[in-house]
């Protein structure tokens, strides 16, 4: 009888210190997984947000280059408004051309401004280590390709269409991890050479200068292209340029906006007998079609009108209006 | 009488385990707590540091906007400023996003004036400008509490166009959290 007491009174002991050993185990692994949960989301949000700050940091500098090493464990997703982990978002107005996805090699960070035909933003372009722009361009062309401002950071190299063959592409793109191919003019047979290319990856992409339009292959798709510093994005992260092509027009919107207040106010302050009142009055229109239009080839024109015209006013000892 | 010794000598055993079981869980849970709150003021700490990293490059960054620098100098261009502010109030939303809870001014410092008048496009237009005022908020957007406000500054090169004319300002920010 004793002997039986006994016995329950140490199951019960036992058992009690099994199932409460056991809850106190699940509690403690529950709250460390939810710990280094928490750990790595602060880790990559601090991350995500330094990144955006080393970006804006170097915005104020007009020939900027840096090499960027991400973290080991990090990957880091591209959107065209956000920068992305699978722990955390940190979303940015900045106009960043990239690969979509970013791993642990290095990256070179460069950025040019954006003037079309005034200073809007200044663009950024990551761009992995071992990747090759190449431009091919025809006679027609070489003016143009030649007069393109590339910062020394870029890694572009333009050849005259004549000099292109195969052959000596593959061995040209050998050992590189990624390569763009740009044909200023028309690109021979682009299915046959992404057939024939296939090692780097390759991506390819045709410029037409008459039109300023970009067609990215295989997918045959057309992008207008505003200004050298917005084709340069073309060549870097196709994937951002369709988005940022239109963020772009909506901050030219803006930036037309604040010109137009500051044309009115000009021409009211400078009065009616100045010789610059023709001028602001012809500028104020431009700027006030411009701050609407979303149609390439009339915000071209546009942008024509309003440099020359901003030309004349400095001609004529005008304050200019950019 | 044997046989009620032991059950209370099982009893007691059974209570000292139990009172060692609660005081070990009551320890553990006590440093989990107090771990944990340390953690999250680390957090917080960082955060804080992040926000005032984030203010001091948004100082570079608002020198650098296209809205208000000059064109190809390192220099803010006041016949923007007052521009500035009308586009603000026609994109509030857009703005709001873009610079957040702040407060944006430019004040003149060098040549003096006696009063810090702010501009208005009336005062801009009168023959005494840019004399007649020295003073601009260029964004203001506060929350609707305030808890703690960073104030930032810097000197930068003010730009007349009408004038052709340089002068020497502050730029201040006021980062509202």
């Amino acid at each position: 009888m004793i002997s039986k007491r006994g016995v329950s009174s140490e199951l019960f002991i036992w058992m009690f210190a099994a199932i409460a050993g056991a809850l106190l185990l699940l509690f403690f692994i529950l709250w460390a997984g939810r710990h280094t949960e928490t750990s790595t989301t602060v880790e990559d949000i601090e991350f995500l947000r330094t990144f955006e700050q080393q970006l804006s940091s170097l915005s104020t500098t007009d020939a900027l280059s840096k090499t960027l090493t991400f973290p080991r464990t990090l990957t880091v997703h591209m959107d065209c408004d956000s920068f992305f982990t699978d722990k955390a978002q940190e979303s940015t107005s900045l106009f960043l051309f990239s690969p979509s996805t970013l791993t642990r090699q290095p990256y070179t960070l460069a950025g040019k401004p954006w003037h079309f035909p005034f200073y809007t933003d200044m663009l950024y372009y990551l761009i992995p280590k071992d990747t090759k722009v190449i431009i091919y361009y025809e006679p027609s062309a070489a003016s143009f390709v030649t007069s393109l401002e590339i910062p020394t950071s870029l890694p572009i190299v333009s050849l005259p269409l004549s000099s292109y063959s195969v052959q000596r592409l593959q061995q040209e793109l050998q050992g590189y991890q990624s390569a763009t191919l740009v044909f200023v003019g028309h690109a021979p047979d682009p299915t046959t050479l992404l057939a024939t290319l296939r090692s780097p990856p390759l991506k390819l992409m045709e410029v037409d200068i008459s039109r300023s339009v970009v067609t990215f292959y295989p997918e045959r798709q057309d992008y207008p292209y505003y200004g050298e510093a917005h084709l340069f994005g073309a060549f870097f992260g196709p994937t951002q340029y369709a988005c940022h092509t239109t963020q772009l027009v909506e901050r030219l919107h803006q930036l037309a906006m604040l010109y137009q207040h500051k044309a009115t106010l000009l021409q009211q302050k400078l009065g009616a007998g100045s010789s610059c009142q023709a001028f602001y009055s012809q500028a104020t229109s431009l700027l006030r079609t411009l701050s609407t239009t979303t149609d390439a080839p009339l915000l071209h024109t546009l942008t024509d009108s309003l440099q020359t015209l901003n030309e004349d006013l400095e001609s004529h000892d005008c304050p200019t209006i950019y | 009488m044997t046989a009620q010794r032991f059950t209370k000598q099982g009893q007691v055993q059974l209570s000292e385990t139990f009172l060692v079981l609660f005081i070990i869980i009551i320890l553990l849970f006590l440093g989990l707590f107090l771990y944990s709150k340390f953690f999250f003021q680390s957090i917080e700490g960082r955060a804080n540091t992040l926000s005032e990293q984030d203010s001091t490059v948004f100082l570079s960054k608002v020198t650098g906007l296209a809205e208000l620098r000059c064109s190809d100098k390192p220099c803010l261009d006041t016949a923007k400023f007052l521009p500035f502010q009308a586009l603000v109030q026609q994109q509030r939303i857009i703005y709001t996003s873009l610079l957040g809870t702040q407060k944006i001014s430019v004040e003149e410092l060098y040549p003096q004036h006696t009063s810090s008048t702010s501009c208005t496009p009336s005062l801009y237009l009168q023959p005494a400008y840019p004399g007649s005022c020295s003073k601009w908020i260029l964004y203001e957007q506060k929350p609707s509490t305030v808890r703690s406000t960073q104030v930032l500054s810097t000197v930068v090169s003010l730009y007349y166009p009408e004038q052709d004319l340089y002068t020497l300002g502050r730029l201040t920010l006021e980062v509202y959290r």
